[in-house]
């Protein structure tokens, strides 16, 4: 008797696990949902690739940098977050960003080698603009600015400030 | 009998892929990296070491078996690990759970060691393993007294600030600051010796009291002796191959940014982002070797205790081990 309710409870077993498993597949292969109409109100989309590694980051706040050079996530930001899209290499490592921060309010997009930062670009809240071409040591720079003040052009080569044409009428 | 069998398969089939339904959503943003190793420690003589991911899993990896055998998957990002070969303790240094111990065997969390701010990112057993010592991102320093089943160290006043890198038999630590390393007598807590020197990145000691550091691309040895820089290596070049023949090799004039550096035996090993080990001479600096078997950047070289083999690891989940002649 209880052999047999076993056998009973096992062919029920494999009848609802086959009817899952079917319905399963039919709504992966066949059902195709219309976003057409539809908004989607997220904190963060994460975009990853093949091998699970995380390349583009939509999010707010984005996540500290992990510096994956020396195995292990930087304490960079502190309590200053920033929302943006931030892309990431293969290795993981945080290689740009199109950002605000919420502090100073400030709007920046940046590109990054495996070591710094090389190039920025930045509008301030007030009205304020300025793009910065970095070398990995900031020995040679580039720095275009302007404000409601001053428009400038500086150039940095080997340490030393060139002088550049100021002040033409 | 038989009939039960078959129902608990059934059964714990139908649970487990009931429980497979698909969750597309993740708690919290995080930007991690699975598939990199973190950190890396041998746990026998050498050929066995335990690896750890961002994704907070914990692997035993043996030298000629391609496959990982998982001890603990814990769900937190870690950094750092520190094994303790007498208590068969793993300490395991987390984002966000401070310090763990879990234990080897069974993978279980023992006991959880907090800091006061942050995380650490490299943690170490003294040599004699009475210790266990770290510091946070906030630079606060951390001693536990293994003996006393972990129990925290009240440190004096005037312990000098910066990184605890090494607690040798004789309870001298050693501590690292960006302008001067510190030798700490902890039996009578007073300082041994100090040596001036501007530090950039430290990264490894050996016997004699020389030591090597970082500065971007370049690796400067130190020796204790003359209390100068003796020379200075950087890679010479990128070497890359090609991604549809392999054997074709290229060599780009650019000497990229370095990650790690280590004393072994009459050698000195640097890794770099540029995915290569280069193999210097302890004493000329010359370039011996340039190994290319990594497939990303290489984060770690860790030296076994009688320097008779040397274990990498990269980015991609890449192992590497090579014994030193």
């Amino acid at each position: 008797m209880k052999s047999k309710f076993f056998y009973l409870l096992s062919i029920c077993n494999l009848l609802a696990f086959s009817f899952y498993l079917f319905s399963f597949s039919k709504k992966e292969n066949t059902k195709v949902i219309d976003f057409q109409d539809k908004i989607i109100k997220v904190r963060g989309i994460v975009v990853v690739d093949s091998f699970g590694v995380e390349r583009v980051i939509i999010g707010s706040h984005l996540p500290e940098p992990n510096l994956s050079t020396y195995g292990s996530r930087a304490n960079s930001r502190g309590k200053l977050g920033v929302s943006g899209v931030m892309l990431y290499d293969a290795e993981g490592q945080e290689r740009g960003g199109y950002v605000t921060d919420d502090n100073l309010g400030n709007a920046f997009l940046s590109l990054d080698s495996k070591t710094q930062m090389q190039l920025l670009l930045l509008s301030e809240p007030q009205g304020a603009a300025a793009i910065m071409l970095n070398s990995h040591d900031r020995k040679n720079t580039i720095t275009l600015s302007t404000s409601d003040e001053n428009a400038s052009v500086k150039l940095k080569k080997n340490e030393k400030n060139i002088k550049l044409y100021e002040n033409e009428k | 009998m038989k009939n039960n069998k078959i129902l608990s398969t059934l059964i714990l089939l139908f649970a487990i892929l009931c429980c497979k339904g698909q969750n597309i959503f993740i708690p919290k943003l995080t930007n991690i990296n699975p598939v990199s190793y973190t950190d890396v420690i041998f746990t026998g003589i050498k050929d066995t070491v335990l690896i750890s991911t961002f994704s907070g899993r914990i692997s035993k990896r043996i030298n000629g078996n391609p496959k990982e055998i998982v001890i603990a998957k814990i769900d937190d990002e870690i950094y750092s690990l520190a094994y303790h070969s007498q208590r068969k303790d793993i300490a395991v240094a987390t984002l966000e759970n401070g310090i763990l111990l879990l234990n080897e065997k069974n993978g279980k969390i023992i006991k959880k060691l907090p800091l006061k701010t942050t995380w650490s990112v490299a943690v170490f057993f003294s040599d004699n393993f009475n210790y266990l010592f770290t510091q946070d991102q906030k630079k606060n320093q951390y001693v536990w007294d293994v003996t006393k089943n972990y129990q925290e160290l009240i440190l004096p006043s005037d312990f000098s600030k910066g990184a605890i890198v090494k607690i040798d038999k004789q309870n001298i630590a050693t501590i690292v600051a960006s302008n001067k390393i510190v030798y700490w007598n902890m039996n009578n807590n007073t300082v041994e010796k100090e040596i001036l020197v501007d530090l950039k990145k430290f990264t490894d000691m050996d016997s004699e009291g020389n030591f090597l550091y970082l500065n971007y691309n370049e690796c400067t040895k130190y020796n204790s002796n003359t209390h100068q820089s003796e020379f200075k290596v950087k890679h010479p070049n990128w070497i890359t191959h090609d991604i549809e023949d392999p054997s074709k090799v290229y060599e780009d004039d650019y000497s990229m940014n370095l990650t790690t550096a280590k004393f072994a035996k009459n050698k000195i090993f640097t890794a770099s982002i540029d995915r290569s080990i280069r193999i210097w001479d302890k004493k000329s600096g010359v370039l011996l070797q340039s190994l290319t078997d990594h497939k990303a950047t290489v984060n770690k070289l860790k030296v076994s205790k009688d320097e008779s083999q040397l274990v990498s690891i990269d980015l991609k989940g890449g192992i590497q081990f090579l014994n030193i002649e």
